[in-house]
């Protein structure tokens, strides 16, 4: 039994410390995640893409973008601050500060730094089209940062190695940059070869699609910038008689979808299905300011945006005004939640009935090309059909409808245009920073200050995050109040 | 590390037969002197050794000794030590004279090492097993409250097995929450908590509750750099060292039972008014849809009926305890029974624990069953070898949720529940056709019935843990000892959140399961050689080499849209999401420390440790850090002084480096399943989205070359004994700076990331700790003790990173943050009222409601300005009667309770003025930048709910001074007389009190220790939708055979 003598035991414990020493620097080298990638390995741009794309719509259907804007944009009514409303302070032009910050955190990093590094990537894999993808969405999300808080950094951002602390670009050096960007990508374009395919949840890396899209993109940000550029008459012009590739159609709208499936519904269905009950509680009702224009027409889309009042009849609300009821039950008619904000209700970023206002508008006003008031009814037709068309109107109801419409291409250009952003607001009633943007840059409608706000104007812009405000010594002082006019605005 | 440890154990099994003989065994019973009662955990120990035992609770010890062993020191608590000659007696029955100080008292230091406390250049807070065992904690940690200076426990909430903070000498720490290194038999174990962030957070209880207070003998709370250096960087935010009991040589085997039955009920509840029914407020008028307090009053109604949830119409009445009628009595047995004994070559302890608790809110119960085991074996003179092991088996259901954001948190409904709801027809109608019963329409259709959440929506978690250690002791000549302690703690926890098919707010149904599985690995081998140089000096060496591995796996699976009600199945989930991290470092560390002493008088140690890190760069990976200690007993150079009987003067200066959290230097990409959703919660979003993944870039920018976290730290002190003992005065002031902070910086979000990580900023924490025992009054039998135990820290941010000029440390809802500042210490930041040049509120003159300031301000430190613990011991023969204070004073805290409950009209404070209209404080613009006072009235609707709500930080914001009597414990050991002639040994019962009282606090409504921040989070002083605290009282029975 004695085959391990005591004597031996300094030689074992020398094994205890000599093991570890031995390969020490060996032992320790742990220190990579198993779970994650690298630099080193290859990561398909289009992962990274659809990170960013799936953030970038969630968060524009959600409670921090979609409700602040929807409530403080009067496209919908809030219902007051009473047991049957919504309670939503965004009424009042309280503006929450992780409304600011998750849409600022959602522009730059979820959906910036992730195209920056899809683009690294698509480099590396000599994919210029996915190059292209991303650039165009980008594209986007910062158009909606300049559009929501005016001066925002854009030359300097997303670059961390060069600027720690990134300058803010005036409102027309961003879009005059997104324009570049843009024209850069249709530039790059390859329409003969895909870009990423599979993760490309808007168009399969159709390129074509992507093109169109470019160029509808420039478009908007043209319209936007006109009234204060006039230099901008010739680039729409150029735009618009240049046809080879054309603007996005109906089978090319930019849309993100959502799915049944759970936790991959649309946001605002959830939120609506968290905290609302069909019948008992609603958090959304009618506003005067859509419901007065359709009530005259008629408007096919009345069921479809809004539930009956106890009466029988829509009624809407100003902003901030009290829900009423009848013993209990609604008189104010509800937005009908069901309906528009289904589980798989999408995110539309640009829709055809848009671009076709936008080119109505073109033509109505004479945008570098001639005024043309023909061209601009037909856009008008096609564009109020194409927004029928997206809730499934029967035929008859939208042949009903367009014939109590004006024609206006009878019309002066005032009516004319009226008739256009009438059937815009209506359209964009659930597109709310869409429909924000378009009140501020056509002052239509009228809108007026809600009663309770502590302000003398409507709200124009966001104030900059808190974090940003904190840490980037580049931001705009004295800071912008919310009712202070951006650049683009009349 | 595997072949080690199998050749390890081959010499254990293959060389039992070789070593026996070498060794004999001395025996014998230690009593007091004032009452000749035996004195239980009373060290024996040969001198000029760590070899020893404590006394079992009859006294009696047995112990074995080497041949040429020749004495043998005998030490307790309160009593003069004394050293006896061996002289070939195998039985050695000692009389201890009481010196009410214990000069020669042996503390467990670092790695283990005992040491005379005198000996010590760093102040050690020692607890031992008598004051555990008395008024037993779920969570032994909490029993440490009041008793050690400087150590400072944040309890979370009243949740059965609920969680505990500690934290030592103050946070010192940016980027971690500073929890202190828990060491258990040399053995570090986990300290772990499952935390789900801010939204429904529930209490997971912290893993140091998973050991079983009858099993500890004694707990040293290392608070200095000093104290810790040994243990390297794992201790920088210091060490809580338990030892656990063991049983001794050469005596029979002797059983020990603890019994105890405790009650528990809310420590303190809300005040509410009576008056007001439910209503939609502006109008008040009544709407059974409403869930509040702000409808009509009911005397005004008396003569209506009105419409409730059930469909009846009634006569409005207040039920003034319906919240109080909601909470149950928890109900707490605590049951242990432990065998212990030994032959001449072993001992062993085994023991059973059981702690069976019904919690305060409605299904919430705590099992935890722990079988101990200890055990010691001399295979010869030279070689000796002990294992201990614990094994945990924990099941716990219906821990509630708390904070907002999550259909289970129920705690903000129930305090706002109408006052004229009866509480036990919500209790009884809470389930319609297999949905919650609808509480209304309107408001509160959202509104889950709390007793649908209790009854389906039950939270249950599943532990098991193994840790423990096996030692070998090879001395192979005198002085010489060399050590290896190999220990591992693993543990699987298993739990689940649940929401049922129907809950309002996920009424598909939901579950989420977490599986984390822990596993820690540490070996440590010690070398230590004591040396007589002459009659005088001393020297004691250590050598050290440590190796740590710890690895977690969390596995966790979000399973959604269940077929079929209640049935938890993945298989029953339309989607199943799930995700899994694993994180696993390793540490190398050599250590060594060199003692001198000088004539029992004066004592100096120079300690040294390297560790590598695996966490580190490779470059950073080495780091080295020295501490110098010394103490001086000056009064060996007085003779004789009848005064001061004894006196010692401490220093120390210690460096302690630290590293990070693994995986936080590459650049990486991480492929992700969930994201964030406003109002649904922060892994709402799922992926695959359409069926497509998504990769994420991080979110902090990392620093390849970060270095390791420095900790500087000084400390002097003194020990004075007057009067042989009758008035003990111990008082440290220390000194710590930590630099190289290793944390998140916020970076500008344009820049695309959200934070830099990286080495910013220094934090200091300075502060006095003192101790003061005296025993007023010591006649014949009767005895009164009293124990002072006071500590301030001042903590400041010295400097940050200087792109930043304050550091966000942890995030509340509504803009509440802490923060680190330049200059302050750590502190709750929030919206603040606006405020004219005289301090006055500025209320805008047209609204009537109290202005704010556009940026969030400074409301006050979190950590008060000092702590002190008053403990009193009366005794007389056998009864013993003590009882503690526990004493904070300084520092706020955030309640949301507080505002929900004022908010909502149910607090008694909303019947200010009658609730007629108010004219709040305050003074308007007089437009000239001048101010007047406010003339404006509102209604007591608008004042409330327009002031009180959650956004306005600073009206939710309280000094969180208090006073409290923490524990009350009433012992009587039975006269030995009494039962000589059966069977049992002694026997003692006990009345054992917890929480007793707040005796002051400007907190209202609710306990101003509550906090909702998990013991991961850096912050604490934040409330939100808790669970109140709880009062315990109880009785104990303890015997012995």
């Amino acid at each position: 039994m004695k085959i391990f003598k005591f004597t031996k035991l300094p030689l074992l414990l020398w094994v205890t410390i000599a093991v570890p020493f031995a390969s020490c620097s060996d032992w320790l080298d742990i220190n990579s995640n198993p779970y994650v990638a690298n630099d080193q390995t290859n990561i398909d741009p289009g992962y990274l893409f659809n990170y960013a794309a799936t953030t970038h719509s969630s968060n524009r259907q959600g409670g921090d973008f979609y409700i602040p804007l929807l409530i403080s944009g009067q496209t919908v009514a809030d219902g007051g601050f009473v047991d049957l409303g919504g309670y939503w302070s965004e009424s009042l032009y309280d503006i929450s500060i992780y409304s600011t910050g998750n849409t600022w955190v959602t522009a730059y990093a979820n959906v910036g730094t992730n195209l920056i590094k899809a683009k690294e990537f698509a480099l590396k894999n000599e994919n210029i089209n996915a190059i292209v993808q991303a650039e165009i969405l980008q594209a986007q999300a910062l158009f909606e940062m300049t559009m929501i808080f005016g001066d925002v950094p854009f030359s300097e951002a997303l670059n961390i190695e060069e600027y720690k602390t990134p300058k803010f670009d005036t409102q027309k050096d961003v879009l005059d940059g997104l324009l570049v960007l843009l024209d850069d990508a249709l530039a790059k374009v390859d329409l003969d070869s895909p870009g990423i395919q599979q993760y490309d949840i808007f168009y399969g890396g159709d390129m074509t699609k992507w093109a169109k899209l470019a160029r509808s993109l420039k478009l908007k940000i043209l319209m936007i910038m006109v009234d204060k550029d006039q230099s901008k008459e010739a680039a729409i012009k150029l735009l618009v008689e240049d046809d080879a590739i054309g603007f996005i159609n109906e089978e090319s709208e930019w849309i993100f979808p959502f799915f049944e499936e759970a936790s991959t519904q649309n946001p605002n269905f959830r939120i609506n299905d968290r905290y609302a009950a069909p019948g008992e509680y609603y958090m959304f009702f009618a506003h005067n300011s859509v419901l007065d224009l359709m009530k005259p027409l008629n408007d096919p889309r009345l069921p479809v945006y809004f539930e009956k009042g106890v009466d029988g009849n829509y009624n809407g609300l100003l902003t901030s005004e009290d829900v009423e009821d009848v013993e209990g039950v609604y008189l104010t008619s509800p937005i009908n939640f069901q309906r528009v904000w289904a589980a798989n209700a999408p995110d539309v970023m640009y829709s055809f009935s848009e671009l076709s206002f936008h080119l109505a508008e073109v033509y109505a006003r004479g945008l570098g090309v001639t005024q043309d008031l023909s061209k601009a009814q037909e856009h008008y037709l096609a564009g109020v059909e194409s927004a029928l068309g997206f809730w499934q109107i029967e035929s008859a109801e939208v042949d009903a409808f367009i014939a109590q419409l004006g024609d206006i291409s009878t019309m002066n250009q005032e009516d004319a245009l009226e008739a256009i952003y009438s059937q815009v607001w209506v359209d964009l009633m659930l597109r709310p920073f869409e429909a924000w943007v378009h009140s501020r840059r056509t002052s239509f409608p009228e809108l007026t200050v809600p009663e309770l706000a502590p302000y003398e104007s409507l709200i124009y812009r966001w104030v900059y995050p808190d974090r940003e405000r904190n840490v980037n010594p580049n931001v705009p002082s004295p800071l912008p109040e919310i009712t202070d006019k951006m650049w683009f605005q009349k | 590390m595997k072949k080690v440890f199998m050749a390890l154990s081959f010499v254990m099994v293959f060389s039992l037969g070789n070593i026996l003989a070498q060794t004999r065994t001395i025996t014998g019973t230690v009593t007091g002197s004032d009452d000749g009662q035996p004195i239980p955990g009373a060290s024996v120990f040969v001198k000029g050794t760590t070899m020893g035992t404590i006394t079992q609770i009859d006294g009696d010890y047995s112990l074995s000794v080497p041949q040429d062993a020749e004495i043998l020191v005998f030490s307790f608590v309160g009593m003069e030590s004394q050293e006896q000659s061996i002289a070939g007696r195998s039985v050695i029955n000692v009389v201890l004279n009481s010196s009410a100080i214990a000069m020669d008292e042996v503390v467990v230091t670092a790695i283990g090492i005992t040491r005379q406390e005198k000996s010590l250049g760093y102040s050690v807070g020692v607890v031992n097993s008598e004051s555990l065992e008395k008024a037993r904690e779920g969570n032994v940690i909490n029993s440490l409250s009041g008793r050690v200076a400087g150590l400072n426990i944040i309890q979370s909430s009243g949740t059965a097995g609920g969680s505990s903070k500690v934290v030592i000498r103050g946070q010192s720490s940016l980027g971690s929450s500073g929890q202190p290194l828990f060491i258990v038999d040399g053995m570090p174990i986990s300290n772990n908590s499952l935390s789900f962030g801010i939204n429904g957070a529930v209490d997971t209880g912290s893993r140091i509750g998973d050991v079983s207070s009858d099993d500890i003998a004694s707990i040293s709370v290392l608070k200095g750099a000093a104290a810790t250096a040994l243990y390297g960087a794992r201790a920088k935010d210091g060490a809580v060292v338990i030892t656990t009991k063991k049983g001794s040589k050469n005596s029979p085997a002797a059983v020990s039972v603890n019994s105890s039955v405790r009650f528990e009920n809310p420590l303190k509840l809300p005040d509410f008014q009576n008056e007001f029914g439910p209503g939609p407020g502006a109008t008040g008028n009544y709407s059974m849809n409403s869930w509040n307090g702000w409808g009509p009053s009911l005397a005004s109604v008396s003569d209506q009926k009105f419409p409730i949830f059930t469909g009846e119409d009634v006569t409005l009445k207040a039920y003034d305890n319906n919240v109080k009628d909601f909470f149950e009595t928890g109900v707490t047995l605590a049951n242990s029974v432990s065998i212990a004994g030994g032959d001449e070559k072993s001992d062993y302890r085994i023991g059973l624990s059981s702690l069976n608790q019904e919690g305060i809110i409605p299904n919430n119960s705590y099992d935890r069953y722990n079988v101990t085991f200890n055990g010691g074996r001399s295979f010869s003179e030279k070689f000796s070898s002990r294992v201990s092991f614990s094994y945990v088996n924990i099941a716990s259901e219906g821990r509630a949720a708390q904070g907002s954001n999550d259909p289970n948190a129920i705690i903000s409904s129930i305090f706002s529940m109408p006052r004229t709801m009866d509480v036990n027809l919500l209790k009884d109608n809470w389930i319609l056709d297999g949905s919650p019963y609808p509480l209304g329409s309107g408001g509160v259709a959202s509104t889950n019935n709390p007793y649908w959440i209790l009854n389906k929506n039950v939270f249950t978690n599943k532990l098991d843990r193994v840790f423990g250690n096996l030692v070998l002791t090879y001395k192979p000549f005198k002085g010489l000892t060399i050590t290896n302690n190999a220990g591992v703690d693993f543990f699987f926890d298993d739990s689940r959140r649940v929401w049922a098919k129907n809950t309002l707010g996920e009424n598909k149904g939901r579950f989420i399961t977490y599986n984390q599985d822990n596993k820690v690995l540490n070996n440590d081998l010690l070398i230590t050689y004591d040396y007589d140089i002459n009659e005088d000096f001393n020297l004691k060496l250590l050598a050290g080499h440590n190796i740590v591995q710890t690895t977690t796996e969390l596995v966790e699976v979000d399973a959604k849209d269940l077929l079929v009600a209640d049935i938890y199945s993945y298989a029953n989930a339309q989607t199943n999401s799930p995700s899994n991290t694993y994180r696993q470092r390793r540490l190398v560390g050599v250590f060594g420390d060199i003692g001198v002493s000088y004539k029992n008088m004066a004592f100096f140690n120079v300690t040294g440790r390297n560790d590598w890190s695996s966490t580190m760069p490779l470059s950073e990976q080495s780091y080295f850090y020295p501490s110098f200690s010394g103490s001086f007993v000056f009064t060996e150079l007085l003779e004789n002084n009848r005064v001061l009987t004894f006196g010692k003067l401490r220093a120390n200066y210690a460096i302690v480096g630290s590293d990070t959290d693994p995986y936080q230097l590459d650049y990486v990409y991480a492929p992700v399943n969930s994201y964030f959703l406003q109002y649904l919660g922060s892994t709402a979003g799922r992926f695959p989205h359409g069926g497509l993944l998504g990769y994420t870039s991080p979110g902090a920018y990392p620093d390849p070359n970060l270095k390791p976290q420095k900790q500087t730290g000084f400390e002097v002190g003194f020990d004075l004994r007057f009067f042989n003992g009758r008035i003990n005065l111990d008082a440290t002031y220390y000194s710590n700076l930590t630099v190289n902070h290793i944390a998140l910086v916020d970076a500008p979000n344009s820049t695309g990331y959200f934070n830099f990580r990286k080495n910013a900023g220094e934090v200091s924490n300075k502060g006095i700790e003192v101790m003061l025992g005296v025993t007023p009054v010591k006649v014949g039998f009767f005895n009164w003790d009293v124990n002072f135990n006071f500590a301030s820290n001042k903590q400041e941010v010295v400097s940050l990173d200087p792109t930043i000029t304050e550091l966000n440390l942890t995030s509340g809802y509504s803009g509440l943050q802490i923060k680190a500042a330049v200059g302050e210490p750590f502190s709750l930041y929030g919206i603040a009222w606006e405020r004219d040049e005289a301090g006055n509120i500025v209320i805008d003159g047209t609204t009537g409601f109290r202005k704010t300031q556009a940026t969030a301000q400074n409301l006050g430190k979190i950590t008060p300005d000092f702590t002190l613990g008053i403990a009193n011991t009366f005794s007389f023969k056998g009864i013993s009667l003590s009882g503690v204070l526990d004493i904070r004073q300084g520092g706020v805290m955030y309640s949301n309770t507080v505002s929900s409950l004022r908010t909502n009209g149910v607090a008694e404070e909303t019947m200010l003025n009658g609730r007629n209209a108010i004219i709040d404080k305050g003074v308007v613009s007089d437009g000239n930048g001048g101010f007047v006072d406010n003339t404006k009235e509102i209604s007591a609707y608008d004042y409330w709910t327009q002031n009180y709500k959650t956004s306005n930080t600073e009206a939710n914001v309280f000094d969180a001074s208090y006073v409290k009597l923490r524990e009350v414990t009433l012992t009587y050991n039975l006269p030995k007389r009494w039962f000589d002639q059966i069977f049992l040994d002694n026997m003692s019962v006990g009345f054992e009190a917890r929480n007793l009282w707040i005796i002051s606090s400007d907190v209202p409504h609710i306990d101003p220790e509550l906090n909702f921040f998990s013991p991961s989070d850096v912050g604490s002083g934040v409330e939100f939708g808790s669970i109140p605290s709880t009062r315990s009282y109880g009785f104990n029975l303890k015997f012995s055979l």
